[in-house]
């Protein structure tokens, strides 16, 4: 990160002060997945401690059971020294520990304060005073936000700083941040990390979940590394390096394409983690194969969210669309879909105007969608891998006989398809939603793939994914720009993008306000364009 | 008194058992749990108003004990959806078959097979003194029975304790996203335990309104429909108390048109005049299912530990 | 909803991995634990009112089989009951809940009755499929009228199908008394049909009419098409997961909206059904209390168009027991309507104890 250094690594733990924190022996099971075995942690006053480890490490796992979210079926706290019992998050709440959690957890028609006096009734004054207070801690800790404006009408920023006054107002002494730079624009990741500063040096301890080098060197004062649901190693700021995270987070697959590593781990600088492994693309020549023009498209509650947008994606090009969440993406990428109602424009693929048509128009003009909430959009939880696979095929004449589903090839099909993409299932009939989420991705891309699409649209493909799955996402997506495909990436993670991106077009507020060439990608300038500082101003 | 007085004064009773029945199922909704089994509650509460009213004499203790078993009932749904985490709809029509069960049951046992069909005491009517004289409304508004107040009361202080106090804020938080009422301590099993029970009782009053008030006497179809009425009228009101009451006027209204058409003899088959209500509502649903702020988590379970909400 | 109400096992044998007797055991158990426990409570109610249980339990369970007559009328029973149960059941798997049965019976026989009184000088060979397909399409228009309210303005289907049941109260009660009325019936009825219009018997004596026959096809036919079919897969996948299956091409609106008016065909011919087979006519109260039974025993047969016939079955003999339990024991017919109540229930609940020893066993 080029941003500014910090002047002394936030936060050095205090010897001979008893721990605020301890964790030890904790074990946590989902059905036959197996989060948390004999996990351990310890929090010093005062710090900000860094909690890494790749996708599935057990990071969110250990702290939602610290949070009373999670029983666990083994193992002690203690906080301060006495040993405790977490039920509920109000337990939690009562010994002084605040969590901000990945996904907001806010009801939207509320106002701020609204939001956050939440489960204080018991306590004295007025939503009055309660905005008074709120207005106190943001301008202390610099989180600036009105108190009185409605949750949905603010940025994902500002509802993210809303998270962390709820913990503040609660008089928290250990604050809990999962992910919180997942939103953010590399500007807001560096006013959050001084807040952070403020906030510890007023004696409250914070513990930093990532999934992302850079940014944890860069705050935090001790690091633990978290891997296969244990802690397998805690540095001090000072004796450890990128690399040497990196090595710790992956363990044997260290070493392999490293500039994938690199993405997935936030190693280095955003711009140089696609290290020219990849040359650059040259400009495509003949007309684009996906062109959308003046696009207009309603979000859910009616309100237009993309206002005359337009796009050319040619065949064989990776586009990366970047920006912070919220400005049009999960629309943009329905509307590409054939899902979400084109009000106004034209999206045309190979010539054929698609705006209007039903979505089977679109499937069968060849577009295929790999959807970012796996489990609401991508799959039928309750039903079987084999239907999964199925599923928009079902009137294709290779898997009818006499008017009925050939069910023994649709069979043969999924068995086949289990083995060449790897689905990790107990059998071709076992549900779909009880997968992990990296075999579900898998499965989700086997599906669009078997149509052999001319458009590929994902959005955020690898959100959640380990990195050996991330990997396959990865090289599925080169795949299918070298077969010609017409590639569009959503994703709110400059990482990704820079590594795979042919293209980059930043989003902002529903529309493009700007485009970048492999080999001119930067991170900071990127975060201008994504905070809505046009090109021309 | 004038016709008008007279059909504002029918109205205005007829509101009543709307009014409850939509009450309770506004309230467990704005918790999240959306109940389907007013239509069987409210012919238990009814069964066992008139019951125990035809047995002790005390019209009282038959609404409380209709507001009791209403009460168990919508405990039930509570507990079956958040201990259990069952599906809201197919536990709320197992309710509903076991209460119209029950119902029928109970009154076959006590009363058995009469020739004369058993009758209770109407609620007495309380007039308050000046205001009742007010002309035309007067009578309406202020010379009602001690029901017809409470439920007045009620509304108000529902609307009240719900948007204008940080307890109800609280309450509704379960309904609109249980996941963040959760994770601030707000305990959303038990916000949605009472506020069915508390829903349940209010529909078992409603059911008993109508033997009590009404007919003085219990048949099986003594609901006819008002049970799920008092559903499209939640739909209608908006989730909130203030509109719920505008709409049950509304909902009564057509009621009583119906009834009166008919004794006035206008010259039109009695079966048009009986579907109005019907109708009328089909019709005002279709804006109603617009407009309605819905809670965003109705019908919806919530589970703690569940990955993948 | 997030999670689907009802879920069923892919259309064909799967290959079992827990191996088919545990299978089995877990399919069957819920059921048996089920009906013994609503057994039981049951019987202490009955037993705490003073009424002899043995005997209660006996008439309930056996008068469908000391007579043919018995046997007859619980097979004359059996089909309304299939029927509403299906057309509960095919709008349920996308999850919507047909709660209209009994306007869809009522206006069905209606139309069915008035198609055989106008045209009574038919030969049946015409006038009884007229008869028939009269009831199946009214049923399906009024059915049409919810599907239509929900697929255009999104009215809550529950609602309007429930609101639809007291219109057709009406339809009925004005066909019966304004236009073929017949006074001498002693409710409100219409006259009766034209002989071309009535269905022969089969078996017996005594005989099931013709109609138990059309039952059986269309519970086949139905089987086959959720279960084999391309239609069966896209209502399966939309109501399994609406969001999902829209991106994948399925008009889920659609389907459920086709779903909704094809419950209502069943119950229109549930009607016709009664009038050409059972009464000659339509009439005040025919609807008996079938739509209510026929949801419980869509939802005990959990949703499945296989268990539909055979859970009907088992509640016919439950309903034809129960009139005869009040006669000959002085136990009240509701009592059996309590029975069924609780058999849902605790199916309900042994689901949950079963899904948690299952939870705790992986």
């Amino acid at each position: 990160m080029s941003g500014p250094a910090p002047a002394a690594p936030a936060g050095s733990a205090v010897p001979g002060s008893p721990r605020p924190l301890t964790m030890s022996g904790i074990s946590k099971s989902f059905g036959s997945v197996r989060a948390l075995s004999d996990a351990d942690f310890e929090l010093a006053p005062g710090e900000v401690h860094g909690l890494v480890g790749g996708n599935g490490a057990g990071k969110t796992t250990l702290m939602n059971v610290l949070y009373g979210l999670y029983r666990p079926d083994a193992g002690e706290v203690h906080v301060d020294g006495r040993e405790v019992t977490i039920r509920s998050p109000r337990d939690a709440i009562g010994l002084g520990i605040g969590m901000v959690h990945q996904h907001l957890l806010q009801v939207s028609t509320y106002s701020v304060v609204e939001n956050v006096v939440l489960g204080t009734s018991g306590g004295s004054g007025g939503l009055r005073q309660a905005a008074r207070r709120i207005t106190e801690l943001s301008d202390r800790f610099g989180l600036a936000v009105d108190p009185r404006a409605r949750t949905d009408r603010l940025s994902v920023g500002a509802r993210q700083r809303v998270e962390i006054l709820k913990v503040l107002y609660r008089g928290a002494r250990v604050l809990i941040l999962d992910e919180p730079t997942t939103n953010l624009t590399p500007q807001e990741v560096d006013a959050l990390f001084a807040s952070l500063r403020e906030i510890v040096a007023e004696g409250t301890s914070v513990v930093f979940i990532s999934h992302k080098a850079r940014e944890v060197l860069a705050i935090c004062g001790r690091i633990s590394v978290m891997r296969d649901g244990r802690r397998i190693a805690t540095v001090p700021r000072a004796s450890t390096d990128a690399t040497g995270l990196a090595s710790l987070m992956v363990g044997e697959l260290a070493g392999e394409r490293t500039s994938e590593v690199a993405a997935a781990l936030g190693v280095g600088e955003v711009a140089s983690a696609a290290a020219a492994e990849e040359p650059v693309a040259s400009t495509p020549d003949g007309p684009a194969l996906l062109s959308v023009s003046g696009v207009v498209a309603h979000n859910d509650h009616g309100v237009a969210a993309l206002h005359g947008l337009d796009l050319e994606v040619w065949a064989g090009e990776v586009l990366g669309v970047a920006g912070v969440a919220g400005n049009g993406q999960v629309e943009l990428a329905e509307v590409l879909a054939g899902v979400r109602p084109v009000r106004q424009g034209s999206v045309r693929v190979g010539g054929s105007e698609l705006a209007g048509a039903p979505t089977r128009r679109w499937l069968s003009a060849g577009v295929a969608y790999v959807p970012e909430d796996r489990h609401r959009d991508g799959i039928l939880g309750a039903a079987t891998v084999t239907d999964n696979l199925l599923l928009g095929a079902q009137r294709d004449r290779a898997y009818r006989r006499g008017g009925m589903i050939d069910w023994r090839r649709v069979r043969e099909h999924a068995r086949d398809t289990i083995d060449r993409y790897s689905i990790k299932t107990p059998g071709p009939d076992a549900p779909a939603g009880n997968l992990s989420g990296g075999n579900i991705q898998r499965l989700v891309l086997a599906r669009a793939f078997d149509r052999e699409p001319s458009v590929l649209v994902l959005q955020n493909p690898t959100r959640g994914l380990d990195l050996r799955s991330a990997r396959f996402v990865y090289d599925r997506v080169r795949d299918a720009r070298d077969r010609g495909c017409a590639v569009v990436l959503i994703s709110e993670d400059l990482d990704e993008l820079s590594l795979l991106a042919d293209r980059m077009v930043v989003l902002y507020s529903g529309e493009v306000v700007g485009e970048r060439r492999r080999g001119h990608y930067d991170a900071y300038e990127l975060g201008r364009l994504m905070a809505g500082l046009r090109e021309d101003a | 008194m004038t016709e008008f007085a007279s059909l504002a004064q029918l109205t205005v009773v007829a509101m009543v058992p709307f009014l409850l029945a939509s009450l309770g199922t506004m309230l467990g909704g704005l918790a999240g749990v959306f109940s389907v089994s007013q239509e069987g509650v409210m012919l238990l509460g009814a069964s066992v108003g008139f019951l125990v009213s035809y047995g002790t004499g005390s019209s009282v203790l038959g609404i409380l004990l209709a507001a009791g078993i209403g009460g168990v009932f919508g405990f039930a749904l509570g507990w079956a959806t958040t201990v259990l985490r069952l599906d809201q709809f197919v536990v709320g029509l197992a309710l509903f078959f076991a209460a119209t069960g029950l119902a029928g049951l109970l009154y076959r046992i006590v009363i058995g097979q009469s020739a004369t069909t058993p009758r209770v005491d109407t609620l007495p009517r309380l007039e308050i003194p000046l205001l009742s004289d007010i002309p035309l409304l007067g009578r309406a508004l202020f010379a009602q029975n001690l029901l017809v107040y409470l439920a007045a009361l009620l509304a108000v202080g529902l609307w009240f304790y719900l948007y204008r106090t940080r307890s109800g804020l609280d309450l509704r938080s379960v309904g609109e996203n249980p996941k963040a009422a959760d994770s601030l301590g707000i305990p959303v099993a038990r916000t949605r335990l009472w506020t069915t029970t508390a829903g349940g009782a209010l529909m078992g009053v409603a059911g008993a309104f109508l033997p009590l008030v009404f007919t003085a006497t219990y048949t099986d179809t003594i609901i006819g429909g008002r049970g799920w009425l008092a559903i499209a009228l939640t739909f209608f009101g908006g989730w909130r108390p203030q509109f719920i009451v505008a709409g049950a006027l509304f909902f009564a209204a057509m009621d009583v048109v119906a009834l009166r058409a008919e004794v006035s003899g206008i010259d039109v088959p009695s079966q048009v005049l009986l579907v109005v209500p019907y109708v009328a509502t089909l019709l005002v649903m279709i804006f109603a299912f617009r407009w309605a702020k819905v809670p965003q988590f109705l019908g919806r379970n919530y589970d703690r530990e569940s990955r993948t909400a | 909803m997030s999670a689907p109400v009802l879920t069923e096992e892919p259309g064909a044998p799967a290959t079992a991995s827990p191996g088919i007797g545990t299978r089995l055991l877990r399919g069957v158990l819920p059921y048996v634990l089920a009906l013994v426990l609503a057994f039981v409570v049951s019987g202490i109610v009955i037993v705490a009112l003073g009424y002899d249980v043995v005997g209660a339990y006996r008439t309930i369970l056996t008068t469908s089989f000391r007579t043919g007559f018995g046997f007859t009328e619980t097979l004359t029973k059996w089909v309304p009951l299939t029927l509403l149960a299906l057309g509960f059941t095919i709008p349920l798997a996308v999850n919507r809940f047909n709660i209209g049965g009994e306007g869809q019976l009522l206006v069905g026989a209606t139309a069915a009755a008035g198609v055989g009184i106008v045209h009574a000088d038919l030969p049946a060979a015409v006038l009884l499929p007229l008869v028939i397909v009269a009831g199946v399409l009214s049923g399906a228009l009024w059915a049409g009228i919810a599907a239509f309210l929900m697929g255009r303005f999104r009215v809550n289907e529950i609602l309007s199908t429930v609101l639809l049941n007291f219109v057709s109260f009406q339809v009925l009660d004005y066909v019966a008394t304004e236009v073929w009325s017949d006074p001498a019936a002693g409710v409100a009825a219409t006259q009766r049909v034209g002989a071309g219009a009535l269905l022969p018997d089969v078996g017996g004596p005594p005989g099931v009419h013709a109609g138990i026959l059309l039952a059986v096809l269309v519970t086949l036919v139905t089987i086959v098409v959720t279960r084999r079919t391309a239609a069966g897969f896209e209502l399966r996948a939309a109501g399994t997961n609406p969001r999902a299956a829209g991106i994948n091409g399925i008009r889920v609106e659609k389907v459920a909206v086709l779903a909704l008016i094809t419950g209502g065909a069943l119950g229109g011919l549930a009607g016709a059904l009664e009038v050409s087979g059972v009464h000659g006519r339509a009439l005040e109260g025919m609807q008996s209390n079938f739509l209510l039974i026929g949801i419980i025993v869509g939802l005990i047969a959990r949703g499945s168009a296989l268990w539909v016939p055979v859970v009907a079955f088992g509640i016919a003999i439950l309903e034809v027991g129960a009139s005869s339990m009040q006669r000959t024991v002085g136990v009240p017919a509701e009592m059996v309507l309590i029975i069924e109540a609780l058999i849902l229930i605790f199916l309900l609940l042994s689901d949950v104890i079963a899904g948690r020893l299952a939870r705790r066993a992986a």
